[in-house]
């Protein structure tokens, strides 16, 4: 179901970090630009296509182990693939709009990887399951110095690390988690948290990042600020605060089981009903019924087996639909088809 | 990401506001003085959260340079041909090189956003490493002058060696950096 060739689970979709339920997964990222080129929104063919091979080598030089690392250049990629590859969280939504001089070096299994000439010439990251903060920013730190051996990236002593956009300028570092927060939806508290957490410099956005909707009660926080404090703090910032949520959306789960059980399990057994029966069901409908179903079985109102969150809102993504009954599918077949592939991933 | 106001896309936003409406969450940001045009109208009572996060957004910067700077009439990067009007409109730069053309124009809205105007973080090895033999350098020199003055010149002349290893060094790594 990856887009992976491989097809293996990918962990931080299939495996459990610390943290879960609530804390799905986590990720560092780090933006940076090559000394001497024009950053791509600015950069000709001729400039992508040098940066693509720079940063290309460097990795193959000294990343890539050849055995588990895939390098794909998104022009020989198809839309599907793409698009796919989108789902999966590694690579923004926009990438495949512009694939000319793009590509990704990714090992699947442990979700690093380097996008090139996206926003930026290069992009590093790690996705990790659960809250393992300090773990994904120390591989995307360690492929940043292997990769400094090869290319001189654009820095200031002042400044740091030059960006494309200012909003990453310094560490280019942004951490983020996804978490699912259902009973802080239900309860409307949400609101309130997120404008806590604007105050607190962090950022909320749903699950597939900048101005996508909230959908399936996941929320993505990631700070704000690149500039002015270490690597380590931000990790630790958006750690403390990823502990804070979680402890609100504990409590008020503990609330709704204590005050409104009735409630609660009618609400999570009409999901259930719905996904149970039926016949044709849209993402955003999909996801949000996904959501209560999962509130049901860690809240042990439903009795059915326990399962990985986003290695089924992946699986139910569109394109990952689409891939399993061919490209030409229109969107009637893929909701056709999500229904009882939702039950399927579901085990029910 | 862009930094400017949605909707005079002009001024720096200052002002950034978080819209639930069903299960659509959106994130508007605004400069003062939208935000208060705003404020007045019933935009406003869609707004569950509204946070102030940073203070007007050119205070204490020349009123004229300021006027200039976000007209963006006057700066345009010599390398890559962006203008800071570009940079308004599509909310990125086109090079490295943009940092110092735009000068303080840009500085106030890294300020702005950022809260912050200095690197603390990470270094590249390379930069760090030649930094400091660029220190190393300086010392060694100073105290080569000590030794000569002091009529020292067999502790002087291995100095001087260090010396030359060191100028060997940085000019092979600037070589380097060139051919890259």
């Amino acid at each position: 179901m990856s887009a992976s060739k491989a097809g293996a689970g990918i962990d931080w979709l299939v495996k459990k970090g610390p943290g879960y339920p609530l804390v799905l997964s986590c990720r560092a990222r780090l933006a940076r630009n090559l000394e001497g080129l024009p950053f791509p929104s600015a950069a000709d063919g001729e400039d992508l296509e040098r940066v693509r091979g720079m940063v290309l080598e460097a990795v193959s030089r000294r990343v890539v182990s050849e055995r588990d690392w895939d390098i794909k250049f998104a022009e020989e990629v198809s839309r599907e693939e793409l698009e796919m590859m989108a789902e999966e969280h590694l690579t923004s939504p926009s990438f495949g709009e512009r694939a000319a001089g793009r590509a990704v070096a990714v090992r699947w299994r442990d979700s690093r990887g380097v996008t090139v000439n996206e926003e930026d010439h290069l992009r590093i990251h790690s996705i990790l399951p659960g809250a393992q903060f300090m773990k994904a920013w120390k591989i995307a730190d360690k492929i940043d110095s292997q990769l400094e051996g090869e290319v001189q990236y654009c820095f200031d002593q002042e400044m740091g690390y030059l960006t494309s956009c200012p909003s990453n300028v310094g560490t280019g570092l942004r951490v983020s988690a996804m978490l699912h927060l259902p009973a802080l939806s239900i309860t409307g508290e949400i609101a309130r948290t997120i404008a806590a957490l604007g105050q607190a410099g962090i950022y909320v956005r749903g699950i597939y990042g900048e101005g996508s909707g909230v959908a399936g009660n996941v929320f993505q926080v990631a700070n704000r600020k690149t500039l002015g404090s270490t690597e380590e703090d931000i990790v630790s910032h958006v750690e403390m605060i990823t502990r804070q949520v979680v402890d609100k959306e504990r409590t008020a789960r503990k609330m709704m089981l204590r005050d409104s059980p009735l409630e609660l399990a009618d609400r999570v057994f009409r999901a259930l009903g719905i996904v149970e029966r039926a016949r044709r069901m849209g993402f955003y409908e999909a996801l949000e019924l996904l959501s209560l179903v999962k509130l049901g079985v860690e809240a042990e109102v439903i009795p059915i087996k326990d399962f990985s969150m986003m290695e089924v809102v992946v699986g139910i993504c569109p394109y990952h639909v689409r891939s399993g009954i061919g490209p030409e599918a229109e969107d009637e077949d893929v909701d056709a088809e999500r229904a009882p592939l939702l039950r399927r991933l579901l085990g029910l | 990401m862009n930094i400017f106001c949605d909707e005079c896309k002009k001024n720096i936003a200052t002002v950034f506001l978080t819209k639930i409406s069903g299960d659509e969450i959106s994130r508007v940001q605004l400069c003062e003085e939208c935000a208060k045009r705003m404020e007045e109208t019933t935009e406003a009572a869609n707004l569950l959260a509204f946070l102030p996060h940073i203070i007007s957004g050119l205070q204490g910067m020349d009123e004229q340079l300021a006027d200039d700077a976000l007209s963006g009439q006057l700066i345009t990067c010599e390398f890559c041909g962006t203008s800071f009007n570009d940079f308004q409109k599509i909310g990125f730069l086109g090079c490295s090189k943009c940092y110092e053309a735009f000068g303080e124009a840009l500085e106030q809205v890294i300020r702005d956003f950022q809260e912050a105007s200095e690197h603390l973080g990470k270094m590249p090895q390379k930069i760090s490493a030649t930094a400091r033999l660029r220190r190393k350098l300086i010392e060694l020199e100073r105290h080569l002058e000590h030794q000569i003055a002091g009529e020292e010149y067999e502790a002087a002349a291995a100095v001087r060696d260090q010396i030359r290893e060191i100028e060997t060094m940085l000019e092979t790594e600037g070589k380097k950096r060139e051919r890259e």
